[in-house]
């Protein structure tokens, strides 16, 4: 158990060195420079020397490679070209939007999903289950930023209950902040809900159809026993796989979301300098999500062995 | 009250298949003919209301909306499937293969998978195509190559789970291959799990390439996409509100289609779903 | 030949009819701008983006003149200057009292810093260009600059008032971008990035204090976002609207003033002569025939925008309307390719960069193209892509874009320009204009210059960028016409 923690551990780090190689040279071939682009039109040869001897993108790959890296370490993330601020302060401001936003997202469809999974599997082929399903699959089909367009519509524009987007900051107060992430997490939480419902009815019914289950409902469990003790237990394998896949989902529908809302987020920052080839922040950004990504797989890796015991007394694994 | 030998009693699957005959129906005929050419414009007939030369009605530049979504069923159904087939095919491979092997095997494979998918499908698409120009071939190896780890992480997982059975220990024991284990025991056991997977993933592709299409990576005019649509809809909500509406009903119609005849599909064919039902 | 003369500008409601305003509400002294683009830092000196200037330009910044909402020169820092008779001296008479945001005194060492490290070796400038023909800078007295030039420039003053060539102090210019520190009436209070910025009156300017106490810069790039905030009144004014189609929205609301100016961006089909066919005049002629410049302006800008034939803006005085030389008319357009080989038609690439106004053009104009047999294949790219494939290295056959410059009809004269045109006509034209002091030759001189670059179908031209504002009615003093891409909220004030 403790070696198998040091390997994937180990396995993280390579994935993470890997990830910083692949990230700077696929953002080191996009084409054109940031010095062209923030001189525009009428930059001279001579000053977009200068501004690149400035910006230090004129020196050689490998150098610019390894201060990037080793900057990290010490927490450096280097200065945006065009921002000319930290890329760390720049990510840690967006953050107060984007992660807000995105473990909002995942509770509210957690929250709404594992009921009405369970619901529908215990119901199902009877009413409760159709009725459930139909209406995930409604969800599933709605895309989230079309889904965000018929809130604003509705909520803002019509009721006037919500604003229509942009984030105040949390300076301006907790609940003016927190009102205007309410559409947007609805708007990313819904289709994720529909999804992981019909993930969860699934992973239940086939829990319920496996052997050990009919075999201690023999021996005169209660049928909620069995759905909550042995079925959902079970069943939580494909479902935290599912959760943990949906994170990096999210983190990519922000960036959608992000734009219909006028959301100052994540999404917005790395689009925006994308456009602005602010490769450092590029490179910053895209390493973070990869990151964290990486993390909670890695997390959802572990829970495999804590949530389900076959996996801990399988053949290779014990 | 057996499902399974008729699949016509099966209201989902009855109306998921009429759905989705419709669709591919229709993106086949775009192929071959629409009612007015592609880049057909008139700017006299901005916003037309429906009518019988336009049963949809005209956008801004006069151009048939019935054209355009109809063309836009041929593009997200080629997205679906490609990308799908794509991420299927691979995944499942790379998956098995990962439960199959060693630890050092499944390991490279698994950080492999982890590797490709830390890049969010949205955000690797906006690379490749600022790198190689936005276009439809770039979008759909983009959501493509996301589903890879989707259905390599999903094979893996389950896969394990089986192969820890007393019942697949019992054939291991009777001497049976690990590839035979895989090919009789394993992929039989999670080909359900697989469809509705498939199924969600063709959700996700047409949503991601409608995703893609709205920032404007997709498939580039004058070819239409239903996100590119929606987009250029947004800011003509108060002309023409119904430019808004169209193209978003065209992706929840196709993508609810093709899901209930997914699942439809599941529930006749899997019979351990069918024990399922027994036990509840 | 500074001011051009009379801005036409176009109001379809008047801010006449405001002060509407109840009596019972103590003055409203903060406002709300809407930006469509986040300036990426706050040094004019150090970026071409309009965002930049758009915020600080005469608010927080200025130099030593200022242009003004006409287009002409306006005393600045400078309170005054003479012109030696040879034209190659100017000595400027610096305001007194004038001091920066943080306290620091303003002064002649201040000019000659701030001129010096915009044209010096390490300059970043991106209008460096604009500092050119100085040969010294030097302190006289401690409000008294002379500079000297190495050539007679008419429009030096002018120049002087752009935003690069604000007055910015040594202690503090470092960190301009992020914390500017400049001398006009707004000093800076806070960024918060992806979001606004916010200035605040600064209690110790020189100059008459302005109406405003608190500006907030708020950032909406979704044009739909857009028209909510300003129907919300979350925002208070939009100078530059980001999509046209929703001007309708509000031109019937008493509560809004819809203000369509002018800008000085020429919008135009930029063909590349270095790529066959087109240095082939007839297949430029045809281009031009094939094009309907009414359907793209209705079609891309819901009909803002005044058709153009040349590359001039129709408020400059010297303006000369050329849109009839090459009328709509794909017959001819047809007829001239055959006349050129191209009777089976051709293929091009249509370069498109980002703004909606090139997007949708394109669009359109694909669709004309394909009706005389060329089939114009739509590539859309971002900014530094244009930048790069397009106007650095010419690698594109037919593109649209907007030249925002003021008065730049002298790129058609400039080396391995991307049009890559050469006319040995139009040069001798430019070189008599560098010479002309009389503003009634210099104007002649325009005419002449619009007339071969009409004449020669050098690119197709479309129409002068419009500027689309949309703000509370009872908000005055906007700009409501763009001679320099600013936002000066200095006279801005709210109707009681």
């Amino acid at each position: 158990m403790l070696s198998l923690l040091a390997r994937r551990l180990l396995g993280l780090a390579a994935t993470l060195a890997a990830a910083s190689v692949i990230v700077f040279v696929l953002v080191s071939l996009l084409p054109g420079d940031a010095a062209e682009l923030i001189l525009g039109v009428n930059a001279r040869p001579d000053t977009l020397a200068a501004l690149r001897a400035e910006l230090g993108t004129d020196r050689p790959p490998l150098t610019r490679y390894l201060d990037w890296v080793g900057g990290i370490f010490v927490g450096d993330f280097g200065t945006s070209y065009t921002y000319k601020q930290p890329v760390s302060a720049l990510i840690l401001e967006r953050m107060e939007v984007s992660l807000p936003l995105a473990l909002g997202a995942i509770v509210l469809s957690t929250l709404i999903a594992i009921p009405l999974g369970v619901l529908a599997a215990a119901h199902h082929r009877r009413a409760g289950d159709y009725g459930i399903m139909a209406f995930t699959q409604v969800g599933v089909a709605i895309p989230n930023f079309w889904l965000g367009l018929l809130l604003i519509m509705l909520f803002a524009t019509t009721l006037g209950l919500f604003p229509a987007g942009r984030f105040p900051g949390w300076s301006a107060g907790f609940w003016p902040a927190v009102e205007s992430l309410v559409l947007p997490v609805v708007a990313l939480a819904l289709p994720q809900a529909a999804i992981l419902a019909r993930v969860v009815r699934t992973s239940v019914l086939e829990v319920l159809g496996e052997m050990y289950v009919r075999t201690a409902r023999a021996k005169g469990l209660s049928r909620a026993r069995v759905l909550l003790g042995h079925a959902l237990r079970n069943a939580l394998v494909p479902i935290v796989t599912i959760i943990g896949l949906q994170l990096s989902f999210l983190v990519a529908s922000a960036i959608v979301i992000e734009g219909v809302f006028t959301l100052p987020g994540l999404g917005r920052l790395i689009l925006q300098s994308i456009n602005n080839r602010d490769l450092i922040v590029v490179q910053g950004v895209v390493l973070l999500l990869a990151a964290m990504v990486v993390l909670v797989n890695f997390v959802v890796d572990i829970s495999y062995l804590v949530l389900d015991p076959r996996i801990r007394i399988g053949p290779r694994d014990g | 009250m057996t499902a399974r030998s008729s699949p016509f009693r099966h209201p989902g699957l009855v109306i998921g298949g009429a759905i989705s005959a419709v669709v591919v129906l229709l993106a086949l005929v775009s192929m071959v003919w629409t009612p007015y050419a592609v880049e057909a414009q008139s700017m006299a007939n901005q916003f037309a209301p429906p009518s019988w030369e336009h049963p949809l009605g005209t956008d801004v530049y006069g151009r048939d909306m019935l054209t355009r979504i109809m063309l836009g069923a041929g593009n997200a159904l080629m997205v679906g499937v490609v990308a799908v087939a794509i991420g299927a095919v691979v995944g499942v491979a790379i998956g098995l293969v990962a439960a199959l092997g060693d630890g050092v095997l499944e390991s490279v494979l698994m950080r492999s998978a982890d590797f490709v998918f830390a890049f969010p499908a949205i955000l690797s698409a906006i690379l490749i195509t600022t790198w190689q120009g936005p276009g439809a071939i770039n979008a759909i190896a983009a959501i493509g190559i996301f589903n890879i780890p989707v259905f390599a992480r999903l094979t893996r997982g389950a896969a394990k789970a089986i192969l820890a059975t007393e019942f697949v220990r019992a054939a291991r024991a009777l001497g049976q291959t690990m590839p035979a284990i895989a090919l009789k025991h394993v992929l039989p056991n999670i080909s359900g799990l697989l469809i509705v997977q498939a199924t969600t993933q063709f959700a996700v592709a047409i949503l991601a390439d409608a995703g893609l299409s709205y920032l404007g990576l997709g498939i580039q005019p004058p070819h239409p996409s239903w996100g590119k649509m929606l987009f250029d809809a947004q800011t003509l909500t108060h002309l023409a509100p119904m430019q808004a509406i169209y193209p978003g009903l065209a992706i929840v119609i196709s993508v609810l289609g093709f899901n209930l005849l997914g699942d439809g599909l599941r529930d006749v064919l899997d019979t351990r779903a069918g024990a399922g039902r027994r036990l509840g | 030949m500074t001011g051009w003369g009379v801005v036409r500008s176009v109001w379809l409601a008047g801010v006449l009819v405001a002060g509407a305003g109840s009596p019972a509400f103590a003055q409203r002294t903060d406002v709300v701008v809407g930006l469509g683009l986040e300036p990426p830092h706050l040094d004019p000196t150090a970026g071409a983006a309009a965002a930049i200037d758009e915020v600080v330009y005469a608010n927080l910044f200025e130099g030593l003149t200022r242009i003004d909402e006409r287009g002409e020169v306006q005393p600045g820092l400078a309170a005054s200057w003479d012109v030696s008779e040879d034209g190659l001296v100017y000595t400027f008479h610096l305001r007194d009292g004038v001091t920066f945001h943080d306290g620091t005194t303003f002064d002649a060492g201040d000019v000659v810093f701030s001129l010096d490290r915009a044209r010096g070796e390490d300059s970043v400038n991106a209008q460096k260009g604009l500092f050119d023909a100085i040969a010294s800078v030097e302190a006289v007295g401690p409000l008294e600059v002379r500079v000297t030039l190495s050539r007679p420039q008419a429009q030096f003053p002018w120049n002087l008032g752009w935003g690069d060539a604000v007055i910015v102090a040594p202690e503090s210019a470092e960190n301009n971008g992020t914390r500017p520190v400049g001398t006009g009436p707004f000093r800076f209070d806070r960024w918060v990035s992806g979001d606004r910025v916010v200035l605040q009156r600064y209690d110790g300017y020189w100059g008459e204090a302005p109406a405003l106490s608190t500006i907030t810069f708020q950032l909406i790039p979704d044009a739909a976002a857009q028209v909510q905030a300003l129907l919300a009144g979350d925002v208070d004014a939009f100078p530059n609207m980001g999509a046209p189609e929703t001007l309708s929205r509000f031109e019937a609301d008493p509560a809004f003033t819809v203000a369509v100016g002018t800008t000085e961006g020429e919008t135009i089909l930029a063909i590349n002569h270095a790529r066959p066919p087109f240095d082939d005049i007839r297949v430029r002629q045809a281009l031009a025939h094939a094009i309907n410049r009414q359907d793209v302006i209705n079609g891309a800008m819901f009909g803002y925008g005044t058709p153009i034939g040349s590359h001039f803006a129709p408020h400059h005085p010297a303006y000369v309307d050329l849109t009839g030389l090459y009328p709509y008319d794909p017959e001819k357009a047809r007829a001239l390719l055959a006349e050129a080989g191209l009777a089976d038609g051709l293929t091009v690439r249509l370069v498109l960069p980002p703004p909606a106004y090139a997007r949708r053009s394109g669009e359109i104009i694909a669709s004309q193209l394909a009706q005389v047999g060329i089939t114009a294949e739509i590539e859309p790219v971002e900014w530094a892509q244009w930048l790069d494939a397009v106007f650095t290295n010419s690698n594109y056959d037919l593109t649209i874009v907007s030249h925002t410059e003021p008065m730049d009809i002298g790129i058609y004269g400039r080396d391995s320009y991307y049009f890559n045109y050469h006319s040995d006509a139009f040069r001798e034209v430019m070189d008599r204009l560098a010479l002309a002091t009389d503003p009634a030759e210099q104007n002649a001189l325009y005419e002449e210059a619009q007339r071969i670059i009409a004449g020669d179908a050098v690119n197709v031209f479309l129409f002068q960028l419009p500027k689309l504002g949309v703000w509370n009615s009872r908000l005055q003093g906007m700009w409501v016409n763009s001679p320099i891409q600013a936002n000066d909220m200095t006279g801005v004030s709210w109707a009681e």
